[in-house]
């Protein structure tokens, strides 16, 4: 198996501080920081699981022998920092951190890359100082953000990304310092993790209408723990849309669901669908979901039920194809010897 | 000039369609500055010519997405005012041509005034609701109304509802789709009592300006992304409405979805469950499953229609739900993207639902007199 979103955290800032600058170093220490606010804001102990913060409970708590290849997710919210050379150096720690002490000692794992989405210059320059050998399979970009990722603002980024291999990885939570949604504040933290799915919704509709399809013909975007079963009803729309707004957008020379079902790809974890698995798996066939999917266990989230439920269901030869090949020729990830 | 003196529930001679027609969907508008004026109290004339109104920020897409005032270029009036501001073209080319029963008119001003505020907000949003009773319902009986209110106002709203409760003509409540707060808010209940204690149903239209960007991800560029978006604030109002407790507070409040499409419940419904489920302990006083208050408490105007790569996709949504009874079909005459009556619906849906579409189910949610 492959899975393709496995989490881990920063235990404490004091874990970063080899990987930072020496200024940053004295300033953090100083001010008695304890990490950005933004991790517990996206994933509140409610919904955290506990948390993973050394190889070895990963080995211990997630990694199988049926497991090939893993990829990690550290969220770390350097985007609720506006000072744009901490928020890059965080990030920049964080990537040495995971190399360091994720990547070098476990084979199996590739990891997310974490940037400064803030600055896509500087997000850039940091996707340009990794190597595709280095095992960062794609650029993580949290969801909840100022501007939709397909504004040219973010397309330094894009063309980095690009240009080094990487996937983009859009990923569930994200802070922006407003609502998230279109209609204020919740009420709720469940609402906000509903509401979540929408979020990746209007970045489809950005990716599209902006042009970056087709601007950047080789990138390639994973959705992470973004669901999944809400997909088609939105792909419908866009092309019902784009047939009357063709003018606005004529960069657009096909169906946006064209363009998204060859570009994008989600991870399986969550998977909503009927309480009867079986007619979840219905529904992912007749709505043509499955060749979109690949797994992840998302561990150690919680989400009150597993994919694999559902996945359990499919014939054999369907099955390792969500497992293990779609993540493979997706990523470039060769079979273990 | 084509006029008819058809009341509601006349057997038509003709129906293009072959069914019993309600629309669901219709805006008017003040054909001028003028008429407005002459509903407003000399201070708030003076104050819309001195002032005028503000939050407008956000409203210039359509320069680049679509035209004047999102009108179908043949819904300009011969009387050279403004498309659906001229109730004799309108009964030609929408009522009389289509042979509808009843229109639900909501009224395109409450966009911009329904988000204005304070007094300003509430004065322009009265002179409105007076401007539709007057100019629209006393002349032609085969319009309904919705009452406009400014939702962030809520105090005001709650008196607008009530000025009009008692007038049959008035069968909803409208609040725009982009407010400041999503719609399972507390500051709101008092408004959807109100409604509740009237009978009306509250919809929520396409529209509004808070200053949020549409969807947590940003601001966008485009009236393409923005049109596509809708279905962004509408998942965010039905998780808040759904997980809030308000159908426990207020079980006779009724939702009317408008021009936001519908097939993004099905799997909506399917997230709100597994979260409330799982995150219970945040809600502990919900006393039912998200999905199951999507199935009393909502219902979904059809225009713009949804179409996906095939029918049976169509009916697979409809069926996950139970949504023949909850779908009400409508125009959004005078704009652009008008669904003709006989052919905006999926050719496969059975004649049975077809009339639910069409009637039935507008019939028995606004409760409309029809003659036998």
């Amino acid at each position: 198996m492959i899975d393709c979103d496995v989490h881990c955290d920063v235990p404490d800032v004091e874990t970063l501080m080899p990987y930072l600058p020496r200024h940053w170093q004295e300033r953090l220490r100083e001010n008695r920081w304890s990490g950005p606010a933004g991790v517990r804001h996206c994933y509140p102990p409610a919904v955290a699981g506990d948390p993973i913060h050394d190889i070895g409970s990963l080995r211990e708590r997630v990694l199988t022998a049926d497991t090939e290849a893993a990829i990690v997710t550290c969220y770390y919210a350097v985007e609720s920092l506006r000072h744009p050379d901490l928020t890059a150096d965080l990030a920049a720690a964080v990537n040495r951190w995971l190399q360091a002490e994720w990547l070098e000692p476990e084979p199996r794992l590739r990891a997310a890359l974490v940037v400064p989405t803030l600055y896509p210059e500087a997000a850039a320059a940091e996707i340009r100082r990794w190597e595709w050998t280095d095992r960062f399979v794609h650029v993580l970009l949290p969801v909840v953000a100022q501007r939709t990722f397909g504004s040219r603002f973010y397309w330094p980024l894009y063309e980095a990304a690009q240009e080094r291999g990487f996937v983009i990885g859009l990923h569930f939570g994200g802070v922006s310092g407003g609502p998230p949604t279109a209609t204020g504040w919740p009420t709720y933290y469940v609402e906000e993790a509903a509401d979540m799915a929408n979020i990746f919704q209007g970045h489809l509709l950005s990716l599209v209408a902006e042009g970056v399809v087709r601007e950047f013909p080789n990138l390639r975007f994973t959705l992470l723990e973004s669901g999944v079963t809400w997909l088609p009803t939105l792909l419908w729309r866009l092309d019902k849309m784009w047939k009357s707004y063709r003018r606005e957008v004529p960069w657009i020379d096909r169906l946006p669901s064209e363009y998204l079902r060859n570009r994008i790809r989600l991870t399986t974890q969550p998977l909503d669908g009927p309480e009867d698995a079986q007619k979840t798996l219905s529904y992912l066939r007749e709505m043509e979901l499955e060749q979109l999917l690949l797994y992840s266990s998302d561990e150690p989230h919680i989400h009150g039920s597993s994919s694999l439920d559902v996945l359990g269901l499919l014939q054999p030869e369907q099955q390792k194809l969500v497992l293990a090949e779609n993540a493979r020729a997706w990523y470039g990830i060769t079979e273990a010897a | 000039m084509a006029t008819t003196e058809n009341a509601p529930g006349e057997a038509q001679q003709e129906r293009p369609s072959g069914y019993r027609l309600i629309d669901c969907d219709i805006h008017h508008m003040l054909p001028s500055q003028a008429t407005l004026m002459s509903y407003l109290s000399a201070r708030w004339q003076r104050y819309h010519e001195r002032f005028g109104p503000r939050r407008l920020l956000e409203t210039q897409y359509w320069v680049t997405g679509t035209h004047v005032l999102a009108a179908r270029v043949d819904a300009f009036p011969p009387s050279g005012l403004p498309p659906g501001s001229d109730l004799d073209f309108m009964r030609a080319q929408l009522l009389d041509e289509w042979g509808i029963e009843y229109g639900i008119l909501n009224v395109s001003e409450v966009f911009m005034f329904g988000t204005q505020p304070g007094e300003y907000g509430a004065a322009l949003i009265r002179a409105v609701n007076e401007f539709t009773a007057a100019e629209w319902l006393d002349p032609e009986p085969r319009l309904r109304a919705a009452v406009a209110i400014t939702a962030d106002n809520p105090d005001a709203a709650v008196a607008e509802i009530e000025r009009w409760a008692d007038d049959p003509r008035f069968v909803q409540v409208l609040m725009t789709l982009r407010n400041e707060a999503p719609m399972g808010d507390r500051k709101y209940w008092p408004i959807y009592r109100a409604a509740a204690a009237a009978g009306l149903p509250i919809a929520v239209h396409v529209g509004g300006i808070n200053g949020h960007p549409p969807g947590g991800g940003g601001w966008h560029s485009y009236y393409f992304e923005m049109h596509a978006g809708h279905v962004q604030p509408y998942q965010a109002h039905t998780a808040s409405l759904t997980l809030s407790g308000v159908f426990d507070a207020i079980p006779s409040l009724k939702i009317v979805f408008v021009e936001g499409g519908f097939s993004w419940i099905v799997p909506l419904s399917w997230r709100l469950d597994r979260l409330a489920r799982t995150l219970r302990e945040e809600i502990p006083a919900l006393q039912r499953l998200p999905s199951e208050y999507i199935r009393e408490h909502f219902w979904y105007t059809t225009q713009p229609i949804e179409e996906p790569d095939r029918d049976e996709q169509f009916h697979t949504m409809v069926a996950a739900l139970d949504l023949h009874d909850r779908l009400l079909f409508a125009t959004d005459y005078p704009h652009w993207d008008f669904d003709a009556p006989d052919r905006a619906l999926p050719r496969s849906l059975t004649d049975e639902v077809r009339r639910k579409i069409f009637s039935g189910n507008a019939i028995a949610l606004y409760g409309l007199p029809l003659a036998p």
